[in-house]
């Protein structure tokens, strides 16, 4: 951290040094727009490519050799493969229920003039820290004498990656011209059909973005279940990678890691090649 | 088909009005349209032309008024049930769906009567109807992209066309579903000119060939000569006239339609006696007849129908100035001034020089005299207080004691109006909507931004079609009448 630092401020000592100090490095170095992203690319090289090559390394790394041990032991372990499916499970069902409950939202929201207040007010509790949302959610569910478990983990998961869905989604949705809609009841179609033709065709990058946006986290949170597991043994897989680091178990942590880091790889593969056979259609869904 | 009108209008619209909260869009238009009728409306952006196509195809509800189609009132009829397709202005393909699909997405929702028939336990006969099979929206969407030029075409994402051929495809989308009506919302207006000329020609031709109804939005003047049977000038949401494209050039109806309608010369004149008017200080003989005496009236001579001759010369009714001689192709345009204040635009073949004087003849029956829109700005106000009225959202002192609460009626002369360039230092603002040259001064129309009243106004300034303008009027300058007076006098 202090190495980016004093590297930060050497680059703004740079800019703001004297005329003359410029001029003398300009010779050899040229200000242009590719200086100022090397900031970030410094942080990225710390903070994102080097630690993924370490988890990487470790992965392979059992007892001091270079050996596929760690998978083998992630991949034989039953109740490592149970908490994969069932965060998967537990992932889906979140995604589902947030794209019926959102995209009505976004929808009606599309329609109205004040539909981005009130998207702000949708998204206003994403402002709210998580945890204090997740313990609020429990607090919550304690003074209403509902019982913790399943039920408290969908909700929370729901409540906390709704607007997740619903902003992508009305993005999309408010971006659709109106003239498509006045087409497909020009050539005979009734409000159904338009939506079913026009509208819901026409959203599905937001509804991707929206997939996206929700089901990664959702498998890889553990605070939610943490809290609000209450009696039963949810364990997600984002729990389980915690756990095996907590247990000093670094090479089954690093594998768990790559596998979710593969799903996030597929999942963004998947969207982009959606959005690309809707080129053009849609720019909002790039927002996301 | 129970139902079949008398007459042979498919379209009917019936004192039609159209207003977004209480701006007027359309007003009190009524038309009819024939079978098989080629109809345009033509009008400057803003004249209500595309909503009047809109309330037909049934994306607007008219505020007033009755739409009939082939006899049936379909005024609240949903868009979907209505037996008319529309080609968009900016195409509205589907991106999702390529090009066939695109053009048989009318077809997928089509059903026919299949040939069998269903009673009901009340003894009602339906007939059953069907979904027209794959192979026949093939072969009808097939024909549809032949008619247009695009066989090859079908599988082709809409977005990886041109322009035109996106036009294509949103005609073939609309024609193949077989309509009674086709609407054309400015269908050209995106395409370069060259392309625009060819499709104007290929349009022409499908109307022809199909026999159906076509009803064409544009605000060019020469596509809608060009194409149409019938067309229909609009302005401020008016209809101005109705008429044959030789109808509308020959004899426009209005100081307007001449203006917009081809380029033309537009002066004020006065009717002396039948076959007689006077304007520029000079009699001329024309063959109009039944204008009251001394009436004001425009006079519109379009600049083809004016002869040059030279200036010694015995035919020569007026006497000008060559202020300008342009070379355009076949004419040249040539501006040449009278009595050192009037300009006439004559397109001749003769080439002038700058300063040289010329004769000018101009034939009787190419004069167009016109009634004027309107003499006077009339608008219905109320006095604030003893020397102050208000009208139009705006107080304006004025010379009068009539009693405050007063209904009256302001009259006000074109000249009397003064326009300022910024709209704080006018007492009520407004918007430019046109603004025609009338020889040596600018008529404007300048609509209020309260009560939408349009003042006529005379300048010598030329201010374009939406500036931003200020209004005041000199306190001397108003002419104020109390209502009640008004009424009685009416029968005069």
């Amino acid at each position: 951290m202090n190495r980016i630092k004093e590297m930060t401020k050497g680059a703004v000592s740079f800019i703001k040094g004297t005329p003359q100090k410029i001029k003398s490095g300009l010779k050899n170095f040229h200000l242009t727009r590719k200086v100022f992203s090397y900031p970030y690319i410094l942080f990225l090289l710390l903070f994102v490519i080097v630690p993924t090559a370490m988890i990487i390394v470790r992965a392979f790394i059992s007892e001091g050799k270079l050996s596929f041990d760690n998978f083998a032991t992630f991949f034989t372990d039953g109740a490592s493969l149970i908490t994969l499916g069932n965060s998967m499970l537990i992932g889906v069902l979140t995604t589902v229920i947030c794209l019926l409950v959102g995209y009505p939202v976004a929808f009606i929201l599309s329609k109205m003039n004040s539909g981005k207040v009130l998207v702000m007010l949708f998204v206003l509790p994403m402002w709210v820290n998580f945890l204090i949302r997740t313990l609020a959610t429990k607090a919550l569910f304690q003074a209403a004498s509902l019982p913790l478990g399943l039920g408290a983990v969908l909700f929370c998961m729901v409540y906390n990656y709704l607007p997740f869905m619903i902003l992508p989604l009305h993005t999309t949705i408010s971006g659709i011209d109106k003239s498509y809609v006045e087409a497909a009841q020009d050539l005979g179609a009734d409000k159904v059909t338009v939506f079913v033709k026009t509208i819901l065709p026409l959203s599905l990058p937001g509804i991707i973005s929206g997939i996206t946006m929700v089901f990664i986290p959702t498998i890889s949170t553990f605070a939610i279940t943490e809290f609000l597991r209450g009696n039963s043994d949810i364990y997600l897989f984002g729990d389980s990678i915690y756990i095996k680091f907590m247990n000093n178990a670094w090479g089954v942590g690093a594998v768990m890691s790559i596998i979710m880091l593969i799903m996030v790889l597929i999942s963004n593969f998947f969207m982009s090649k959606l959005n690309d056979s809707n080129d053009g259609s849609q720019v909002g869904a790039r927002l996301w | 088909m129970a139902k079949q009108p008398k007459n042979n209008n498919i379209i009917e619209i019936c004192s039609v009005s159209k207003s977004y909260d209480t701006k007027p869009v359309v007003e009190n238009i009524s038309l009819s349209i024939k079978k098989g009728e080629f109809v345009t409306l033509l009008g400057p952006s803003g004249c209500g032309k595309t909503t009047t196509l809109r309330m037909i195809a049934g994306f607007e509800k008219p505020t007033e008024g009755v739409i009939k189609i082939n006899g049936e009132d379909i005024t609240t009829m949903p868009p979907h049930l209505r037996p008319v397709n529309t080609v968009f202005q900016k195409y509205a393909l589907f991106p999702h769906l390529n090009v066939f699909n695109n053009v048989a997405f009318g077809l997928k929702l089509k059903r026919i009567p299949d040939g069998t028939t269903k009673t009901t336990k009340k003894g009602v006969v339906y007939e059953n109807l069907r979904k027209l099979t794959k192979q026949e929206i093939k072969e009808k969407v097939d024909r549809a992209l032949k008619m247009v030029d695009l066989e090859d075409y079908g599988h082709r994402n809409v977005n990886s066309l041109s322009g035109g051929q996106q036009q294509r495809v949103a005609i073939a989308r609309a024609l193949v579903n077989e309509p009674e009506v086709l609407l054309l919302d400015e269908p050209l207006g995106a395409l370069d000119l060259k392309m625009r000329k060819d499709m104007q020609i290929e349009l022409m031709q499908m109307h022809k060939k199909l026999g159906i109804t076509f009803v064409y939005v544009t605000h060019d003047q020469e596509e809608a000569l060009t194409m149409s049977d019938t067309i229909v000038v609009m302005r401020h949401g008016v209809i101005q006239q109705i008429g044959t494209p030789q109808k509308v050039y020959d004899e426009p109806a209005n100081a307007f339609v001449a203006d917009f309608i081809g380029e033309s010369n537009i002066f004020s004149g006065t009717m002396c006696a039948d076959c007689d008017v006077e304007f520029f200080g000079h009699h001329f003989e024309c063959v109009d007849k039944g204008f009251k005496k001394n009436e004001p009236i425009d006079v519109i001579i379009r600049p083809e129908d004016i002869y040059v001759l030279p200036a010694e010369n015995s035919g020569a009714m007026l006497k000008g100035v060559v202020d300008s001689c342009v070379f355009k192709g076949d004419h040249y345009q040539i501006i040449a001034i009278i009595d050192g204040e009037h300009e006439l635009l004559i397109h001749d073949n003769t080439e002038c020089k700058k300063g040289e004087e010329i004769g000018i003849f101009i034939k009787p029956f190419d004069l167009h005299i016109m009634h004027k829109a309107r003499i006077i700005n009339e608008v219905e106000g109320e006095m604030w207080d003893e020397n102050t009225v208000e009208f139009c959202g705006g107080r304006f002192p004025c010379e009068t004691t009539l009693p405050a609460g007063t209904k009256v009626k302001v009259k006000i002369d074109f000249d009397d109006v003064i326009v300022y360039d910024d709209e704080e230092d006018g007492i009520i603002s407004g918007e430019v909507t046109s603004s025609i040259y009338k020889g040596s001064y600018y008529q404007c129309i300048i609509r209020t931004d309260e009560s939408y009243y349009n003042f006529f106004v005379d300048t010598e300034d030329d201010w374009l079609k939406g500036d931003r303008v200020g209004l005041g009027v000199a306190p001397e300058k108003i002419i104020i009448e109390p209502i009640e007076e008004e009424k009685e006098n009416a029968d005069e």
